[in-house]
């Protein structure tokens, strides 16, 4: 079993990545980790009574622990207002999954958090909300290694147990980019629409009018796309917008479509004082100029 | 403060004398003034420090040196921190005068008294401190602070350029973000506070600003907008707008501002705590200056009214001013639409909405959020100002009508707006583009009586004068319009005026004072945007004259960069070469035009090639006609820009007739026509080949004139069927002008109503097109089986007026004449007729319904004696047409019956009836019933009166 610390991030992620490691086809730091994740859980009721077992059966409101006992087993039931703090093995896990994100490791991280997800999504409802913004992450680390279904799933797994307005727009803005990848145009467009909706005049991301954008882009309909993609730029203030740039190569893209040079060369200049870099889009490479 | 604790240490180490009242010794007073002054109770120090000086005054012990450098430095403080800034001064320039002291120590001392004169309002001598300070310790932290310091000073003295010099440096050197950001926002200020507006831009827009942890947001937000608001003024809208996009709106701001206030507090805090040597302290003032600034600056934002619509509205402003249109449309619908934004500015972003919609020529868009302004907010007083904007987007879509009707509507119902005059203008000028000359006439005509200072006054009576030559008065024009140039001679549409002067003389055939006038013009007015017409008019007035050669070196002169004027000079040369009957010239010159490749856009490619075929023929060579004739027709037939198709195909047929002649039915040469055995085949091969190739236009074009050739063989039904063939496959908007009138005219024939769509689409796609003629007179037709003559009325207006001599204007002129009777308008009616008559080309049939028409007409005018002279002329003159010949004895015997003549009316019938040519006619018939009822002439038979 390997118990990795934060700072033995790097060689615990060469531990799960090299072949050598795997024997038969298995990795045995996963398989420990697995092992590890397996083990039983422990309840802490608000008396403060701690139990330690194995969760047999759940649903919505309760489950239910079999812990051993000195002749044989006990059942504890526990619902979902009995105020009982449940706790699983392998917190240290989620300590080396954040490391291996945040040094953009996201493919190795992936494996250790969807262990975890294994482990605790079915518990969700009795587990604090932290729990469930913590597997945000999967879903993006999905997202970013080109997994969207997975990613769509994850987050919609995820999004009822979500209050925090900001990890429930980061789990949207996951869905919609996942749905624009699949190219499920229809879908795409309606998140997009309802992303709009909410969306206030000023506004930290782009993204629902840039995805609108590219869509109409994509279909040659270059009017619209510059609709779309126009007003974010236009109310961008001055604070950091995500999608800004996206935003400014549809507009400078579609007014070159449209032949008009001037607007295309006015929005670039502003993008280069803005020190937007153009985005890696296909559809957009070709009318990139400097 | 380090070496204020040194002053602890040597005090306490001096010790009091063993046995004294603690309170009464020189040491204890000592401390306490230095412990009142390291808790920060400045107020017990100065106490402390005073009753020290009274006591100890004038012992040797307080005299020392070593107390004195301790002891003044921190008294000056004390004294500055008290408001005590003469007694501060005096203790910091003592220091100054009698010690050097520990540099940390001097430090303090010079920075202290540089603030200390700063608010003595000594202000060059607090600047020239803090510049020694600099001097003196350039490396030090607070040597940025100094450096602040003395800017603010330089630019409060007025040395503008030597503070910003100081601030640019500081905020290009590599001290700390904090102070650099601060003094780049402090340069910012005091450029626009200076009205160095060009300086102001370079530093809020060089290079971008870190807002995440730029501390001062509110005060860089109001320079923004107020640098924005400064550019805007001077008409530099691109920089205004990027000035704009650093403004947020007010609730962000505040937000913004507040957390960024407590980050302060925060640092603050840590660098009291920090505190402990001299600089700490002046770390402490600069914190404690600049949250300060920031609580003031936010309690006002928070107090103030929101800014964020107001500002839009003038970033929206801005946008459309930078020919940004779509963003402006974007900011100014945001702001129309929401309904938390007050009334007023609502009202005035809806306004400018649709300015943005104007300034985009998104016409339909323009007119329904005018029209949604109106419904909004029909008691603005922009109300009218929108009005005129839905009258200037129907003018722009060329619905006069309803820009005439909103005008007149705006002028009703606010008769004392300031624009009155420009609504009347607007208004003639709309009637002059309905070709309603009268009207138009009249409103020019008012403005120019009402406005003497209108700034349009040179415009209207321009307009007034063309009116008169649209109308082909040139005289009334020339008279208007030299009057004009003498009075204008100032005014920047002299030249057209003048340029018109020689185009109403063309047009009047006065062609010497036209040529003297041009000549004149081309001298005055060499590069002017109209030398390429006046050229072409040059050209034309010398074909008037019959100068062909002159005239052709005229339009020789027009380049391609006149666009529609070249080709027509091109053309005008080869109608030179044409009359001169110089073929070999005129093909090479059309040959030329064809093979130029340095012309981007080249029209009438396709007429060209058939003049090159023709002149082939002309020359003798009919052969060499038949491929340029056949390539012109495989390159050319499918675009519906090449007019002359039915021209090659007209063409093509006479030369294969020709040629097949010449050889004796044997084939011609070796191309494919030659191989038909008739040209009919060849164009029904070609048509199918065309509808599988999918060249629907070329299709058409072949369907129209093998119907022609059908019709000419009375097989109309035939020709009926390819046209309905046609219909069916063939889009509207791949038809040419030759399609759209054959399909309307065939859909019109079998009483479907989508002909009118044919038409419409004729006229509007093809406005020059001769074919719109057909269109003219279709609609005209449909409207009045509807009884829609007012609606037939202009249609058929159009047709007389734009295209007299074409086929159709005689037809159209007999059924204008009817619908002016149907209107009431006979005596108009009577002139139409009487035209007709004068013209040879409507002789025949034309010429008897003319009378028929003018006999209808005295009959409504209850002139009947006229109507049936008109009537007697019919049938004694038109004996060919005899249904017309029956009427018109059928009608006169009616009016000789109503007149009281009974007798002539009976001798009209007896007339009628003996003719057996007419007796098939329902005017016979009619005939036999009523002359039963009339009294036989008891003698012979009367004569018809005359």
């Amino acid at each position: 079993m390997i118990h990795p610390q934060p700072t033995s991030a790097i060689a615990a992620l060469a531990c799960l990545t090299l072949s050598a490691c795997t024997v038969h086809g298995e990795n045995p730091h996963l398989a420990a980790m697995e092992s590890e994740l397996s083990k039983p859980v422990t309840v802490i009721n608000k008396f403060g009574r701690s139990v330690t077992g194995r969760i047999d059966r759940f649903s919505e409101t309760q489950f239910t622990l079999t812990a051993p006992a000195d002749a044989g087993e006990v059942i504890y039931t526990y619902g979902r207002g009995d105020d009982a703090q449940l706790h699983f093995p392998g917190n240290d896990y989620k300590l080396l999954a954040l490391d291996l994100l945040d040094d953009g490791h996201e493919a190795v991280a992936i494996p250790v958090l969807r262990a975890l997800f294994a482990q605790r999504s079915p518990y969700l409802d009795f587990l604090p909300e932290k729990e469930a913004v913590f597997f945000a992450r999967l879903a993006d680390a999905y997202l970013g290694q080109g997994k969207p279904i997975d990613a769509v799933a994850t987050a919609r797994r995820l999004a009822p147990h979500i209050k925090t307005t900001s990890v429930k727009r980061k789990l949207r803005d996951i869905v919609l980019l996942a749905h624009y990848r699949l190219k499920l145009q229809e879908e795409t467009r309606q998140l997009a629409g309802a992303w709009i909706k909410t969306a206030p005049r000023f506004h930290d991301s782009a993204l629902g009018w840039w995805v609108l954008a590219q869509l109409e882009f994509e279909a040659e309909n270059f009017e619209a796309a510059l609709w779309n993609a126009l007003r974010p730029i236009v109310f961008a203030g001055p604070m950091p917008m995500a999608y800004r740039q996206h935003c400014y190569a549809v507009c400078i893209s579609s007014y070159r479509a449209l032949n008009d040079d001037e607007n295309a060369q006015t929005l670039t200049n502003e993008m280069n004082a803005l020190d937007l870099e153009w985005p890696d889009i296909p559809s957009l490479h070709d009318w990139r100029q400097n | 403060m380090l070496w204020l604790n040194m002053v602890l240490f040597l005090t306490a180490s001096m010790g009091a004398p063993t046995g004294l009242p603690v309170q009464d010794t020189f040491h204890t007073l000592l401390q306490r003034g230095v412990r009142a002054f390291s808790s920060g109770d400045y107020e017990g120090a100065v106490k402390h420090f005073r009753a020290l000086q009274d006591t100890f005054g004038e012992e040797p012990e307080y005299a020392q040196a070593s107390i004195q450098q301790l002891l003044l430095p921190l008294r000056g403080y004390a004294h500055l921190q008290t408001d005590l800034p003469g007694e501060a001064e005096a203790d910091f320039m003592e220091f100054l005068e009698r010690f050097s002291g520990e540099a940390r120590q001097r430090a303090f001392v010079l920075f202290n008294l540089g603030r200390t004169l700063r608010e003595s309002g000594k202000l060059g001598e607090a600047s020239d401190i803090y510049g020694q300070f600099v001097l003196e310790f350039p490396g030090k932290p607070e040597t940025a602070l100094a450096v602040m310091r003395r800017a603010d000073l330089l630019l409060k003295l007025g040395e503008t350029d030597s503070g910003l010099a100081l601030l640019r440096e500081l905020y290009n050197s590599k001290v700390s973000y904090l102070l650099r950001v601060q003094a780049r926002l402090r340069a910012l200020q005091a450029a626009i506070d200076n009205n160095r507006t060009d300086a102001a831009s370079e530093i809020l827009l060089q290079s971008p600003w870190n807002l995440d942890t730029m501390p001062e947001l509110a005060a860089l937000a109001f320079a923004a907008l107020r640098l924005g608001d400064s550019l805007a003024g001077l008409e530099e809208y691109g920089e205004a707008v990027r000035c704009y996009r650093l403004v947020p709106p007010k609730v962000i701001l505040v937000s913004m501002q507040e957390r960024r206030l407590n980050e302060i507090r925060a640092a603050a805090k840590r660098h009291e705590a920090l505190a402990v040597d001299s600089s700490g302290a002046l770390w402490v003032e600069y914190y404690a200056q600049l949250t300060a600034g920031i609580e003031t600056r936010l309690d006002a934002l928070q107090a103030a009214g929101d800014y964020t619509p107001g500002f839009l509205l003038r970033y929206g402003q801005a946008l459309l001013l930078a020919a940004r249109e779509r963003e402006a449309w974007i900011v100014f619908e945001s702001l129309a639409l929401d309904d938390g934004v007050p009334v007023v500015e609502r009202t005035e972003a809806h306004y400018r909405w649709i300015l943005a919609a104007h300034a985009l020529k998104f016409w339909d868009d323009a007119l329904h959020i005018a029209r949604d302004f109106i419904d909004r907010y029909p008691d603005s007083v922009l109300a009218p100002q929108a009005l005129f904007l839905i009258a200037k987007a129907y003018q722009e879509e060329r619905d006069y009508p309803q820009a005439i009707e909103l005008l007149t509507e705006l002028l009703d119902r606010f008769p004392e707006h300031g624009m009155v005059s420009r609504w009347i203008f607007t208004r003639g000028y709309c009637s002059l583009l309905d070709e309603r000359h009268t009207e138009a006439r009249a409103d020019l005509g008012i403005y120019l009586d009402r406005f003497h200072d209108g700034k349009l006054r040179v415009n209207a009576q321009l307009w007034h004068a063309l009116s008169w030559f649209f109308e082909k008065n040139y005289d009334t024009a020339l008279l208007e319009l030299t009057n004009l140039a003498t009075v204008a001679q100032n005014h920047p549409l002299l030249p057209e005026i003048e340029y018109r002067v020689a185009a109403t003389h063309y047009s009047g055939r006065n062609y010497d004072d036209a040529l003297t006038q041009i000549d004149d013009w081309l001298d005055l007015y060499p590069g002017h945007e109209r030398e390429p017409e006046a050229l072409v008019l040059k050209g034309d007035i010398l074909m008037g004259r019959g100068e062909l050669r002159v005239a052709a070196e005229a339009f020789a002169r027009v380049t391609p960069d006149a666009r529609r004027l070249f080709p027509y000079a091109i053309f005008q040369t080869g109608k030179i070469y044409r009359a001169l009957e110089d073929y070999e010239k005129m093909s090479a010159h059309f040959q030329y035009y064809v093979e130029r490749e340095d012309i981007a856009d080249k029209p009438r490619v396709s007429e060209a090639l058939y003049w090159i075929g023709w002149t082939h023929d002309r020359i003798g060579f009919p052969e060499k006609a038949l491929p340029v004739f056949t390539d012109a027709l495989a390159a050319y037939g499918n675009w519906p820009e090449a007019n002359e198709i039915q021209l090659i195909l007209t063409t093509l047929h006479q030369l294969h007739n020709k040629l097949r002649l010449k050889s004796s039915g044997e084939a011609i040469s070796d191309i494919s026509l030659s191989q038909k055995p008739d040209f009919e085949t060849w164009v029904r091969t070609e048509r199918q080949t065309a509808l599988d190739a999918g060249e629907l236009t070329y299709y058409a074009r072949l369907t129209t004139f093998l119907a022609g050739l059908q019709e000419r063989q009375n097989r109309a039904d035939e020709a009926d069927t390819l046209l309905l063939e046609m219909v069916e496959k063939v889009p509207p908007a791949e038809l040419g002008p030759e399609g759209l009138s054959r399909a309307g005219e065939v859909m019109e024939k079998f009483g479907f109503p989508s002909a009118r769509e044919y038409y419409e689409r004729l006229v509007e796609e093809f406005p020059k097109a001769p074919q719109r003629a057909y269109a003219y007179y279709g609609l005209a037709r449909m409207e009045i089986a509807h009884g829609q003559f007012s609606e037939a009325r202009p249609l058929l207006n159009k047709l007389i007026d734009e295209m007299p001599a074409h086929p159709l204007g005689t037809e159209g002129a007999l059924l204008y004449g009817q619908t002016l009777v149907a209107l009431d308008e006979t005596e108009e009616a009577v002139q139409v007729y009487e035209n007709l008559l004068r013209r040879r080309s409507a002789r025949g049939r034309p010429h008897a319904e003319a009378l028929q028409g003018l006999a209808q007409a005295h009959r409504a005018l209850d002139h009947p004696a006229k109507a049936i002279a008109y009537y007697q002329r019919l049938y004694t003159l038109y004996r060919a047409y005899p249904d017309l010949v029956a009427d018109a004895y059928l009608q006169s015997a009616r009016l000789f019956e109503q007149t009281g003549d009974p007798r002539a009316a009976y001798q009209s019938l007896r007339e009628l009836l003996d003719a057996p040519e007419l007796s098939l006619y329902e005017a016979a018939a009619t005939a036999r019933m009523e002359i039963e009822r009339l009294a036989p002439p008891s003698s012979t038979a009367a004569s018809p009166k005359p």
